[in-house]
């Protein structure tokens, strides 16, 4: 990519349902390619030594991991289009190893990337619009969402829309690209957190005030890692034209008495705690009443037009119920419990959302090779106007399915081996990459995870059991959120070997909590057994329609420590 | 006797290599050269030249031992690196080559 003038649209419909750039936008991100391409080579000249590049590349998502280089790229609010869908298996094929890794912050990582060729990898990203700006540093990162934003029949408004206007404020913002430490929003938009707002720098929770107007409910200081905080709420209602202005003071706030000088005391949540949440809201609010409300108004016209700039699915108006579904239903017992587990209510009359599951049985969570994400990409196509999302869960949802369809798309799922029925089930695992891939972990998550999937891998158990979510991060730095697994696990370094500590208790959603622990850390191969042990209890004294985590609240620690430190 | 292999990632594509017989870096971690103490700190010395010529990143020392009549890292992150992922070993670089690489 060499100038403006050759800068094309991407192909594909103006219908799909992602934000659509424009020449502008374009115009920008060739720059940004072109100035890291210059950044490469300079660097490969000896004109930058590596500490010089390392930021530099970390601000265009390339990490050194534990085999090769990384890249990080972003998918904007989980949102992807088939076309970019087909860039990034074209991207795994071409520079990587055929795969690509599906994150918790709604991205996908390519592990085997030669820094030669990021250049040219970020040039082939920015022909379909997306890019790794911002995945890494110490800056604002992808805004994350609801992975039925737009199609949830519960949403108070679209949080696609919010989280658009959260990454073009945060995308080059002059005062907030070097920040103590990295800061991650999440929002979403209905009053069901399945964003897991509370685990963020700031969480945004959609609600309505006493006259039924939309607006937000602000949590700040929320972060797992080494010391695991839930968000505390500092704005009960935030109208939504304030939502730049009251960012903007937080990160003020943050960004001028935030901790530089240790790295583990630097996140915005530190900060709180040592404030004081009240005394904080207090310098939220009073630089939120500084700020000058011309500048920072969100009018409803610049709402209006950055909604225009999504593409909005041509809906058919069908009835609310489907004969072709009800009979696929009745007669296949195997897609009607994958409809169980897979599927969420939609908006529209006549349409479902359809989730993807990538945690085959004894499968890498969230992985998925360049065949299924290009058929991935054609099933978007038939399906669902073009688009997919990319879940925090690892997986990945068609929003707007027909019901009429999803019989034919169960069916089409299974060629490619996406068809498992188990997303919220215990084998619908988050795992980080661990120390298979990654520089900082201490012990691997990902055969910690096929084990434990294999052990409940008979689907009639797992749907016995019903919702778990169970949680592996290979370090202290729960990537893999494993604080708020109703089961969590952490992989720790016991002398040298890789040791596994658990907790059970936490939760992600509206009412988040941090798991406590189970006891002391364990080698891999006993780790299922004590799962297995954990789940016995639960299953012999669970109530009627009492979920694990409602027994776990009910029971409360004891009879699982003890039942999982019998021999 | 404690004994040690020196280890790189090659700056153009990152791949990890292990300082061999030559000495030369090698993708293959069999090819690694042991080191005693005082031809480690020769070793490294060749490494932080090899850093001052853009060749490679992040030189260190790996504590190895002998298991079985073969080199062996002593702790689980090295072993993952000389082997590749435990999850994909088709992957590891010492899988798919085993040629001498010019840095």
């Amino acid at each position: 990519m060499d100038g403006i003038s050759h800068i094309q649209p991407p192909a594909g419909s103006q219908d799909v349902g992602i934000y659509h750039y424009d020449g502008l936008d374009r115009a920008w991100l060739a720059r940004r390619v072109e100035e890291f391409r210059e950044q490469v080579q300079r660097r490969m000249a000896g004109g930058l030594t590596e500490d010089e590049f390392k930021p530099l590349r970390l601000m265009n998502g390339l990490y050194l991991q534990l085999h090769a280089y990384m890249l990080r790229v972003a998918i904007p609010y989980g949102i992807v289009s088939s076309t970019q869908l087909r860039k990034m298996a074209h991207v795994a094929r071409k520079y990587d190893r055929d795969y690509g890794h599906f994150t918790t912050r709604q991205n996908i990582q390519f592990n085997w990337i030669k820094l030669e060729q990021a250049p040219d990898i970020l040039a082939e990203l920015a022909e379909v619009d997306i890019h790794a700006i911002q995945t890494s540093g110490n800056c604002i990162r992808n805004v994350t969402t609801d992975q039925f934003a737009g199609a949830a029949a519960d949403e108070i408004i679209d949080p696609r829309v919010y989280a658009e206007i959260l990454r073009q404020w945060s995308t080059d913002h002059p005062e907030f690209l070097f920040l103590p430490r990295k800061f991650k929003i999440a929002l979403t938009g209905s009053e069901k957190d399945r964003a897991a707002i509370k685990l963020h720098d700031i969480g945004i929770l959609t609600t309505r005030n006493e006259h039924g107007e939309p607006g937000f409910t602000v949590y700040v200081g929320g972060g797992l890692g080494r010391t695991p905080v839930i968000g505390v709420k500092i704005r009960q209602w935030l109208q939504v034209s304030d939502l730049l202005r009251y960012m903007e003071a937080i990160l003020r706030v943050y960004n001028a008495a935030g901790r530089r000088d240790n790295l583990y005391k630097a996140r915005i949540k530190i900060l709180v705690r040592e404030t004081g949440a009240e005394k904080f809201a207090e310098q939220v609010e009073a630089e939120f009443a500084r700020l000058s409300g011309d500048r920072f108004n969100l009018p409803p016209e610049v709402v209006s037009a950055i909604q225009a700039r999504f593409g909005a699915p041509r809906f058919a108006n069908l009835p609310a119920t489907s004969t072709a579904f009800d009979r696929a239903m009745l007669t296949n017992p195997a897609f009607a419990q994958w409809v169980g587990t897979n599927t969420h209510p939609h908006r529209m009359p006549g349409y479902i959302s359809a989730v993807i599951s990538l945690k085959p049985v004894g499968g890498i969570p969230g992985d998925a090779s360049s065949a299924q994400i290009d058929h991935i990409a054609a099933l978007a196509d038939r399906y669902s106007f073009g688009e997919a999302r990319v879940a925090h869960e690892q997986n990945v949802v068609l929003a707007h399915v027909r019901l009429d369809d999803l019989f034919a798309l169960w069916q089409e799922l299974q060629p490619a081996a996406i068809d498992t029925p188990n997303i919220g089930l215990i084998t619908d695992i988050i795992a980080c990459p661990g120390l298979d891939y990654c520089e900082l972990a201490n012990a691997r998550s990902i055969p910690v995870a096929q084990a434990i999937s294999e052990r409940f891998a008979d689907l009639a158990r797992q749907h016995d059991i019903g919702e778990l979510h169970l949680n592996i991060s290979g370090c202290i730095n729960a990537c893999a959120h494993h604080h708020v697994g109703h089961i969590g696990i952490l992989g720790v370094d016991k002398h040298g070997e890789e040791a596994y500590l658990i907790s059970l208790g936490g939760a992600a959603d509206e009412n988040a909590a941090l798991g406590q622990l189970l006891g002391a850390a364990m080698p891999a191969h006993v780790v299922p057994d004590v799962i297995e042990r954990v789940i016995a209890i639960y299953l012999a004294h669970r109530t009627q329609g009492e979920r694990f985590i409602d027994s776990f609240r009910r029971l409360g620690m004891a009879p699982f420590k003890e039942a999982a430190n019998a021999r | 006797m404690k004994l040690s292999v020196v280890t790189a990632n090659r700056l153009r594509d990152g791949a990890i290599l292990w300082l061999g017989a030559g000495p030369a870096w090698r993708e293959h971690f069999a090819e690694a050269q042991p080191f005693d103490a005082d031809a480690l700190v020769i070793a490294l010395e060749f490494g932080a030249r090899e850093v001052a010529l853009q060749r490679v990143i992040g030189v260190y020392a790996v504590d190895v031992e002998h298991n079985t009549g073969t080199l062996s890292p002593l702790s689980a992150r090295e072993r993952v690196r000389a082997h590749g992922p435990s999850v994909r070993p088709d992957l590891g670089y010492g899988q798919t080559h085993n040629t001498l690489v010019e840095a």
